[in-house]
């Protein structure tokens, strides 16, 4: 997946296109500066929120960064960043052939053997097979350190919805933050927020223009991401708010730095399998859902899918120019590996660098919640996004008014 | 004096001085085999005639070298042409006459340079601007008479009048003057063959159609009107000109390299904008003169009273210039003169572009004259007095280069006259009331 | 309504001389002109005006349809004395624009004459497409030749044209590749790049012909040329009766094509031609894109149309109106929901919004402010030069701005504060004073157009004054530059002065108080102005012993003379 700008530049053009293409890995930010989720230092101003024409009870959001909530810490992956899928295969050759398939112009003929079956299939779109095959062959570092990006996820869920594993301690300091994802993938190259290692940004929260190819998703209207928050008397402190979030069915539209236009109208998409709602409250600026079950529209390249995240939670802290802060909850495995194969079927898949057979297994070894009732292998894994948003008017309906709408006149001055 | 030292220069002296010059200036060229340069292949290399303009002057205090002559301390704003010191002449202390017209800022200035008159009213100019004239005197034969730049985005930032009302627009995109210039109307002067392309021969009959038209109309019309209608008509007689141009045989020019296309990037006022059109408006023009496309140009990197602005900050260069407090350290406005010393840099780039094109025995700048102005000497209150005006070049050894001049408060117009009579524009005198002049500056003359 | 009257009472005897005088000379059609009116207007100089870019493109696109594209540069217009239909009476063509037209010319001479269009455009087929067909050629020469110089040709000039098509056919060996050139020689030709008015003598001085008249119709109500009806009316003599006259004004009036003829008036009188190098700082105001700076150009011209055409509202309340046309993009820059996903929808803003008419649009307020920030004295000269025709004279050239003004100084936070230090300076107190005053009541919309309540923290106070009526916030300013008498005559002014291409001269002046009278009688009605304009004798009235350029010997009416007394 090309996660930032600086990822086109990397030597093989299609080695980011992983799994993460299908994760839904965009990047995509607007203005504000990382830091914590944390009550914010200036009081909001609600009429700045809703707009002065805007129903003073409803603050409307656009999502302008949805990148994988992940820390890039010194001490994560000791052993280094995962091998990539042609390095171990290239470890299984006699020095010769090594020499000779280490070549840059044999790239392609190293990428498309190290990805297949002797049969011909790849290996991405049979990891089992791949991994029966030579179990060691497939490497996937994991993220050894104790801190991460997250919310704790499981402090309520049922006991038989949750299979055992570690949790990491927040960024802030909290306890028991469920982030799997992470400690799997954290040492890919592509999931690490890592200026040193070649990334555009150094944090998920971080500031980058949107003008490049890598934010299309959200910039042909197939990924915009809306959150309304209603029922709110205060927005500093109110115990019960609504919050639903949604499909946009508007591009986002840039401004001169590009970065997303606040106070946008966004028309919500129509298709109600894409409206979530829950309740929530709001503690000295922080707003903080109840579990919900999210699913977006979601678009990666060319495959139109779905974004699921189950029991999931969003924290984020309310300000005047937006909101920043985190959503977290269980993706099901199979909604972000399969697509992969889908997607990639072509010729594309061939030129995978990033071991996904790896991926795969590591996924599954780390799976977190919603275990199989009669395997009782866990089928999801918990991960968090980091969110900023800017604010926006949020359309249910969008009737144009044919009055105002005639065409204008093609010469006017 | 023997024939064989009767040199140019003696000759320009000796004739006009006496004030009335009966002699063609192109018809002594006859004599001049000694200064003119040649190629290689022994064919004379055309006269070539520039202006560069960049907006809001430069300060006094700190522009102004020490001493006149060719041994001066290069100023502190003039640091950045350093390198081209041999090739340039500072004319300093020159001012203009407004003869009781008012002084319209960043406006009078500039045009009395241009017309040798001063302007009655904002932005009107009184008379044609004198590098039309050379233009028309050595552009004989080339595509385009001249070709006229703004590197801020502006098209009526242009200091060149055909005459009064008649402002030549500038062209604001690199992208559309490659087009222009080097597109497929292009004819390679070093290509082995040449076929006219026969629609282009039908276009001659077409633009000498549209003047059956003249006769009826001119009869009629009034003064004003009159002079309208003949500048439309000697404007489609260029067209012809450049019609006809098309279908010979172009000769060949020893430096001449097709460009790549150009691409437009941001046009505007932002200063980082402006700098990287006008390099790429520097490349495009300077190879149209060393391709005999045009042998004169007009570029403006900076209108008068400059909007070039920098990101972030809410003023403009213009606006900086007057409400920017003087630093009582510096004794200047550090902002504006930032912008001062950019102006400064991108004439350097200007010069470092035209001598890096080898010509003949020595450099494209070498073999071309450009005269570099202002519209005001120190922004800050309007000065018109020792606007900064430069030469550089050598126009093929017909000028001397590599001094300081000061100009005592003569009339600028001196300059002017000057200029077009090294191009061989035939007259005596040049200017109006106040500033009317039969004086050239003989210094400057080879 | 009395010009009328005493034209028609002052009309029937000339008729019947002139009649007289066509059948004597063999002439079909001329003028009209009564010989005893009373002097409304003496008339002014006939014009020949540069066509704008604008009417460059309606022209083709009115004669040739929107498909056919003009693509390619234009000379910038100028502007004199405010307006560029003025200015495009004393522009000319330079040696660049000559290479324009001459391109653009060619460009839709390749389309017209492409394969797939040939059969549209041309009324006949050559009998052999390799060989010259000059009856064919003469047929389409003189179809479009009268569209496009809004006159009929003369046979010299139809012939010029067959023969550059014949010659061109021979060389090129392909009737279309010839004809191609009898098309550029026309789109060249001075007669359509410029509009050329002829006057016709009269018994009592001159007239303007029929096809001037026609012009002179067409682009004050359409901003385009005349179309074939009117040609009809001009051919016909209908255009040179009241009644005549007054039918085709109603019919031009109640074409959609009056839209574009409006915002083209409207886009010259507020100076929007600046749009084309407008630029706001990106650091500063990143929302303002050029989808803002265009989305607020039509914003404007949407709220000139729904007011004054759509709605027929009094001129005064297009200052003060609250009723605005949002797109999303401007939405985002008002903090101002939009429903429409991809259109303009009409919305009554709150009052809280402090919106005033086109004053509060990002089209004033931005267009008139620098790059990065506001300007009071930029909007106040703007305010009294467009909507009032006053003028202020320009800064002296010899005063020292920084002495009096720090912006470093922590404490002049507002251009208020700032502006104020200026003003103890009494060189420039004096202009200042008229204009500051009037473009602080507009500090509550930055140099973007956004609405903001403080100035780096410290609050903005909007009170002013207009003329000596003092307010205290842009529906003030709105209301008291509604209220002021200048503000109508202005536009008066403004609309004669944009349909003579030139300002009225010394005889025209009662013509033009009686417009402003009516114009007020009228509830200041924007369009019962324009039909007074077109209807009125005044506006094609032509002052004897004016110059003016002749109509040549056409194929219809013979010989005109110039605009002279005949000898």
């Amino acid at each position: 997946m090309p996660i930032t700008g600086r990822r086109r530049h990397h030597p093989s053009r299609f080695s980011a296109i992983g799994l993460t293409a299908t994760l839904g890995a965009v990047t995509w930010q607007a203005s504000g500066t990382a830091q914590t989720v944390a009550a914010p230092a200036t009081p909001l101003p609600k009429s700045t929120l809703a707009g002065p024409a805007g129903d003073p009870r409803v603050i409307g959001l656009a999502v302008s960064t949805f990148r994988f909530a992940h820390n890039a810490g010194r001490d994560d992956c000791p052993a280094g960043l995962s091998p990539f899928i042609t390095h171990q295969y290239l470890k299984t050759l006699p020095e010769a052939e090594r020499a000779r398939l280490s070549a840059p112009e044999r790239d392609p003929e190293l990428n498309l053997r190290a990805t297949s079956l002797p049969d011909g299939a790849d290996t991405t779109s049979s990891p089992a097979v791949a991994l029966a095959r030579s179990p060691g062959y497939h490497s996937l570092h994991q993220v050894q350190s104790k801190r991460s990006w997250g919310l704790d996820l499981d402090k309520d869920m049922p006991k038989d919805k949750v299979c055992p594993h570690q949790a990491f301690i927040g960024m802030d300091g909290e306890k028991g933050v469920d982030n799997q994802f992470y400690r799997a993938m954290g040492c890919t190259k592509g999931y690490r927020w890592d200026k040193a290692a070649g990334e555009s940004v150094s944090d998920p929260f971080d500031n980058v223009d949107l003008s490049g190819s890598n934010s299309n998703g959200f910039r042909d209207g197939q990924m915009t991401i809306l959150i309304e928050i209603s029922e709110v008397d205060d927005p500093r402190n109110d115990p019960s708010v609504k919050v639903g979030i949604y499909s946009g069915r508007n591009p986002m539209t840039l401004n001169a730095r590009a970065q997303m236009t606040p106070y946008t109208s966004h028309s919500i998409d129509p298709n109600p399998r894409w409206h979530n709602e829950t309740r929530g409250r709001i503690v000295n600026g922080v707003l903080e859902t109840d579990p919900f079950e999210l699913r977006l529209k979601q678009s990666e390249v060319s495959a139109l899918s779905e974004y699921v995240l189950r029991h999931a939670k969003l924290r984020i802290a309310l300000n005047g120019d937006g909101a920043k802060g985190i959503l977290a909850g269980y993706t099901p495995i199979s909604s972000i590996y399969w697509p992969i194969p889908a997607t990639y079927r072509s010729a594309y898949a061939r030129n995978i660098k990033e071991d996904n057979p790896a991926s795969y297994r590591t996924l599954y070894e780390l799976a977190d919640g919603y275990p199989d009732p009669e395997t009782g292998q866990c089928t999801a894994i918990s991960m968090a996004r980091a969110v900023t948003a800017v604010p926006a008017f949020i359309v249910r309906s969008a009737p144009v008014d044919k009055a105002a709408d005639a065409t204008p006149q093609k010469v006017g001055g | 004096m023997s024939f064989r030292n009767f040199s140019r220069r003696s000759l320009l002296r000796g004739v006009l001085r006496g004030g009335a010059v009966a002699i063609a200036l192109p018809l002594l060229d006859m004599f001049l085999d000694d200064n003119g340069a040649a190629l290689a292949s022994g064919r004379m290399l055309p006269q070539r005639f520039g202006t560069w303009f960049w907006g809001l002057g430069l300060t006094s205090s700190r522009w102004v070298p020490n001493k006149a002559g060719a041994d001066y301390i290069m100023p502190e704003e003039l640091k950045p042409v350093e390198k081209f010191r041999d090739r340039l002449t500072l004319l300093t202390n020159y001012r203009i006459e407004l003869s009781g017209a008012p002084n319209h800022v960043h406006f009078s200035g500039n045009c009395a340079i241009r017309t040798g008159t001063a302007a009655k009213m904002q932005g009107v100019a009184e008379a044609p601007s004198f590098e039309t004239a050379i233009s028309k005197q050595i552009g004989r034969g080339t595509r385009f008479r001249s070709i006229e730049i703004s590197c801020a985005g502006g098209q009526n930032d242009s200091y060149s009048w055909d005459a009064g009302n008649v402002l030549n627009p500038a062209e604001t995109s690199p992208a559309a003057l490659y087009t222009r210039i080097f597109g497929s109307s292009f004819r390679d002067p070093n290509a082995s063959t040449f076929t006219p392309d026969p629609k282009t021969m039908a276009m001659e009959s077409v633009l000498s159609s549209v003047k059956d038209s003249r006769d009826r109309l001119m009869k009629v019309a009034g003064q004003a009107d009159r002079q309208r209608l003949d500048q439309y008509f000697t404007s489609i007689r260029q067209v012809e000109e450049q019609v006809a141009v098309e279908l010979q045989k172009p000769a060949p020019a020893d430096a001449c390299v097709r460009p790549k296309p150009v691409v437009d990037h941001e046009i505007g006022t932002d200063v980082e904008w402006a700098q990287k059109n006008h390099k790429a408006f520097v490349d495009l023009v300077l190879m149209a003169v060393a391709c005999d496309q045009t042998r004169a140009f007009n570029i403006v990197y900076s209108p008068s009273a400059s909007t070039l602005r920098r990101k972030g900050i809410g003023a403009n260069h213009h606006i900086l210039s007057h409400e920017e407090a003087v630093d009582p350290k510096l004794g200047y406005q550090p902002e504006t003169t930032w912008f001062v010393e950019e102006s400064m840099k991108q004439w350097a780039v200007f010069l470092e572009a035209a001598s890096s094109i080898k010509e003949g025995a020595g450099t494209l700048l070498d073999n071309m004259l450009v005269f570099a102005h202002s519209d005001c000497e120190t922004a800050r209150v309007h000065s018109i007095d020792g606007i900064p005006m430069m030469l550089a070049g050598r126009a093929g050894g017909k000028v001397r280069t590599g001094f300081h001049l000061a100009g005592n408060g003569d009339q600028a117009s001196r300059v002017g006259l000057t200029l077009q009579q090294v191009m061989g524009v035939p007259i005596g005198s040049w200017g109006t009331k106040g500033f009317e002049t039969s004086r050239p500056i003989t210094e400057i003359i080879a | 309504m009395k010009a009328l009257v005493a034209l028609k009472r002052g009309k029937l005897l000339p008729t019947l001389t002139l009649m007289a005088g066509l059948l004597v000379t063999g002439m079909a059609v001329t003028a009209n002109v009564p010989a005893s009116r009373p002097a409304v207007s003496t008339g002014g100089p006939p014009q020949i005006r540069r066509l704008t870019e604008a009417q460059y493109r309606n022209v083709i696109a009115d004669i040739f349809g929107p498909d056919i594209k003009v693509e390619g540069r234009f000379e910038a217009d100028m502007i004199s004395d405010d307006l560029a239909a003025i200015g495009s009476s004393k522009v000319s063509v330079t040696a660049a624009g000559a290479e324009y037209y001459t391109n653009l010319a060619e460009g839709i001479a390749d389309q017209l004459l492409s394969e797939e269009r040939r059969a549209r455009f041309v009324p006949c087929t050559p009998k052999d497409p390799r060989l010259p067909d000059n009856r064919c050629s003469a047929k389409f020469v003189a179809l479009y030749g009268e569209q496009l110089f809004r006159r009929p040709l003369s046979p010299g000039e139809i012939a010029t044209r067959v023969s550059l098509a014949e010659n061109g056919t021979r060389k090129l060996q392909d009737f279309y590749s010839g004809l191609r050139y009898a098309v550029v020689s026309l789109l060249i030709a001075p007669d359509f790049l410029f509009r050329i008015e002829a006057a016709v003598p009269t018994p009592n001085g001159a007239e303007l012909d029929p096809w001037s008249r026609a012009s002179r119709l067409s682009f004050l109500l359409w901003n385009g040329p005349p179309d074939a009806a009117l040609l009809t009316a001009a051919r016909n003599g209908e255009l040179a009766t009241p009644e005549g006259l007054a039918r085709q004004v109603d019919r031009m009036m109640a074409s959609p094509m009056l839209e574009r003829g409006v915002r083209a008036f409207f886009s010259d009188m507020l100076g929007f031609q600046t749009y084309a190098t407008l630029a706001k700082d990106g650091v500063i105001y990143p929302n303002f894109s050029q989808g803002v700076a265009a989305a607020s150009r039509e914003q404007t011209l949407r709220t000139i149309v729904d007011h004054l055409i759509t709605r027929d509202e009094d001129y005064g309340k297009l200052f003060t109106t609250r009723r605005v046309f949002l797109n999303r993009d401007l939405g985002a820059l008002y903090r101002y929901p939009v429903a429409a996903e991809n259109g303009w929808e009409a919305v009554e803003l709150p009052e809280s919004m402090g919106a005033s008419g086109i004053l509060t649009q990002a089209s004033f307020v931005a267009l008139h402010s620098h790059p990065g920030r506001s300007s009071p004295t930029l909007r106040g000269l703007a305010v009294l030069e467009k909507f009032l025709c006053q003028h202020v004279p320009p800064p002296p050239s010899d005063v020292d701005f920084s002495l009096v003004q720090d912006i470093n100084n922590a404490s002049l936070r507002t251009a208020r504060l700032r502006l104020t230090a200026h003003m103890t300076n009494p060189t420039c107190s004096g202009c200042h004073k008229l204009m500051d005053p009037i473009g602080f009541a507009l500090e509550n919309f930055d140099g973007a157009g956004q609405r903001r309540l403080d100035e780096n923290g410290a609050p903005i106070d909007t009170s002013g004054e207009l003329n000596g009526v003092k307010f205290g916030n842009a529906q003030g300013l709105g209301a008291a530059l509604a209220n002021d008498p200048a503000t109508a005559r202005c536009l008066v002014n403004r609309v004669v002065g944009y349909g003579l291409g030139r300002v009225p001269v010394r005889g025209e002046r009662r013509w033009v108080a009686q417009l402003n009278s009516d114009f007020n009688a009228d509830g200041r009605r924007f369009k019962a102005l324009l039909r007074r304009v077109a209807t009125s004798e005044g506006f094609y009235a032509v002052d004897e012993g004016q110059p003016s350029a002749p109509a040549p010997r056409t194929a219809q009416t013979g010989q005109v003379t110039a605009g002279r007394k005949p000898s």
